[in-house]
């Protein structure tokens, strides 16, 4: 052809350049580009869908009992006599690196003036706590991340869930409670003395009972269209995923509980109702607890009905805070997430009630959401005791709505998270505390090898939340470590889907860890590392400076 | 999507043909254009796009060790085919030399 560019040689050119641009238009560039890539990841590394609950339950398996969750064991006067229990003392045995969680009973103990002994699960419980709603500032907070502006916006991301929802995070139920003064129209004066009722967490069905009385309950075509109307309800009032499982008892706690409540004075008059004792917190650094207020799970007896199906609902936790774990600003993003939760869930309940079926939104309390979500189809156990989904990996939070309709289910769903979590161990080795199991292959835990929150008989990795909340204590918030570095823990972005397939290839899979280290995603996998390489003071950095969310 | 964000994947969209038709040209030039050797090019005109696109990409969710390694990992792999195509369009023209001098002489 040489250097000649004749009418034929244009004519081709032409043709060339009018192919490239109708391929490279935006609509084919990224829109289909996204979604093409996402389908091919599908078909390499396919979902498969399983008939039955897919982790092995033991027959001997028995209910996790509500008083023996974790959060609410700090509760209980019981576990402010003796300092605190790890499951294991010592894991540098089985990590093969300094244990880093060892200390932690200790250095908190001091942080509240005990010299000569470790703290209690209770202490550490209320140390973590006080911290938390903003009451006492971290031991950080002079750094970027732990800061009052991070604690103001933590606590704002909370408020909603603590206020208004009844604070269920920590798994107490049945629904949640919450205080408010009740106000006179006419005068406009608020009373000193506060008034307890039902939070989101509403389990009252009498707006359902109403609606049935009156004849009017909606009659559905068949359960199939039930289940889409329910599933596009939960879509359309906020949940970021959904999916349905049949009403399985295993899961519902075997009874359910809430910490006792004193009234105390505060220095503007009012009275406020606190489940430990404020003024010796804060004058002496004295920790002292009610205990808890039991309730057997009799679903007839508080709930009015007996649910067949639960509404699973999984909502994305906020990428850019995430990456600021463990500082207190990550706590913003599962806050701003329960907040909303009671919301979506109560707003769910009032769907299906106006309809006339009875319904309980719960949020953490009345039984476990992990297992509930796993039957729902929305996503796998992974190592770190979370639900891992495909679309947003652990970053999200779940909620779910009890009810009496009949639905049909979703199945259990797998896309290699528990193959992948078997050789990653990135959320163990994140973990500040040490919590997190090292053990290659997921067992079905014996009860010696369990603590009292932990429910033995099921296959999965153990977490001890003795360590992790020993470093919540230390940190001032909750730390976030085992999701933020979480080689599912991504954006929607068609070089992940990529990554994904690269997942399913063994030889790749095996050093996908590491390519996920190597490009650098989520920071600094040593816990110690990531902060004092700067990595966390510059995502906050970055967090306050771009108003645009990383999506 | 902002305007931007299209106009950059316009762009790298054509740049991957453009820079196939200058592959295309160049082998007619040098007169062995034969499927294999354009294939060849291919995966290194792609592996360039490639790593191109996972760069910006990276870039936009701010994460730039990811831009970097995306350089060096996709774009080094494009080195493999382009240094291959290279040395086979290369050999063979010193080899055609090689055999016309022989026939001269």
């Amino acid at each position: 052809m040489g250097n000649n560019f004749n009418r034929r040689s244009f004519l081709k050119a032409s043709l060339m350049g009018t192919v490239a641009a109708a391929v490279a238009t935006a609509a084919v560039a990224k829109e289909t580009f996204n979604p093409l890539v996402a389908e091919a990841a599908n078909i390499v590394a396919p979902v498969k869908e399983t008939s039955e609950f897919p982790y092995t339950v033991d027959p001997k398996y028995q209910r996790l009992p509500g008083n023996k969750i974790y959060y609410l064991r700090i509760f209980d006067p019981e576990n402010n006599k003796t300092p605190i229990k790890f499951v294991r003392d010592d894991v540098s045995a089985i990590t093969g690196k300094k244990d880093t969680g060892k200390d932690l009973p200790k250095i908190n103990a001091e942080t509240i003036g005990i010299k000569d002994r470790n703290a209690t699960l209770t202490e550490t419980g209320i140390i973590f706590f006080t911290q938390h709603d903003g009451t006492v500032l971290p031991k950080r907070q002079k750094e970027e991340g732990w800061r009052q502006l991070e604690v103001a916006l933590s606590v704002a991301a909370w408020s909603v869930e603590l206020w208004y929802n009844g604070f269920t995070a920590p798994g107490c139920g049945p629904g949640g409670v919450i205080q408010h003064y009740p106000l006179n129209p006419e005068t406009n004066e608020m009373a000193k003395e506060p008034v307890p009722f039902m939070g989101m967490f509403n389990w009252d069905n009498s707006m359902a009972e109403e609606k049935r009385s009156q004849g009017r309950q909606w009659k559905f075509n068949s359960a199939d269209e039930a289940s889409r109307i329910l599933k596009k309800a939960a879509r359309f009032l906020g949940a970021d995923l959904v999916g349905i499982a049949p009403y399985d008892d295993r899961w519902t706690y075997a009874n359910w509980c809430r910490p006792k409540f004193m009234p105390f004075k505060l220095p503007n008059g009012r009275t406020t109702f606190a489940p430990f004792n404020i003024e010796k917190y804060i004058k002496n650094q004295e920790v002292e607890v009610f205990g808890l207020s039991e309730f057997d799970a009799d679903w007839e007896k508080y709930a009015g009905f007996k649910p067949k199906s639960v509404i699973a609902m999984a909502f994305e936790m906020d990428y850019e805070s995430f990456r600021t774990a463990p500082s207190v600003l990550q706590s913003a993003g599962p806050g701003k997430i329960y907040s909303n939760m009671g919301e979506v869930s109560y707003k769910l309940a009032v769907f299906l009630r106006q309809l006339g079926y009875n319904a309980i939104p719960s949020g953490n309390d009345t039984g476990m959401s992990v297992p509930i979500a796993v039957q729902a189809g929305l996503g796998e156990a992974g190592r770190n005791g979370m639900l891992v989904t495909q679309k947003y990996g652990p970053r999200v939070r779940i909620a779910k709505v009890y009810t009496d309709l009949e639905l049909v289910p979703d199945k259990p769903k797998s896309f290699g998270v528990r193959e992948f979590c078997r050789l990653c161990k990135k959320c163990a080795d994140a973990c500040p505390s040490q919590a997190i199991s090292h053990e290659k292959e997921a067992r079905v835990l014996q009860p010696e090898e369990c603590g009292p929150s932990m429910n033995p008989y099921t296959l999965k990795w153990d977490v001890d939340p003795h360590r992790c909340n020993s470093f919540w204590a230390l940190n001032g918030g909750d730390c976030g470590n085992c999701i933020a570095v979480c080689s599912w823990n991504k954006i929607g972005q068609w070089n992940h889907d990529i990554a994904r397939i690269a997942t399913q290839v063994p030889l790749i899979q095996d050093a996908a860890r590491k390519f996920d280290e190597w490009f650098g995603y989520n920071g600094p996998v040593n816990p110690e590392e990531r902060i004092e390489s700067g990595y966390v003071k510059n995502m906050v950095i970055d967090f306050w400076s771009d108003t645009e969310p990383t999506k | 999507m902002k305007i931007y964000d299209v106009l950059i994947w316009m762009g790298i969209g054509m740049l991957m043909l453009l820079i196939q038709y200058g592959i295309w040209r160049y082998l007619k030039k040098k007169e062995i254009n034969t499927i294999p050797l354009q294939i060849c090019a291919f995966l290194a005109n792609f592996f360039i796009i490639f790593s191109l696109a996972w760069g910006y990409s990276s870039f936009v969710e701010r994460e730039f060790q990811a831009v970097a390694m995306g350089f060096l990992f996709f774009g080094g792999t494009a080195l493999i085919p382009a240094a291959i195509t290279y040395r086979l369009i290369n050999r063979s023209l010193k080899k055609k030399a090689g055999n016309s001098e022989t026939i001269s002489a």
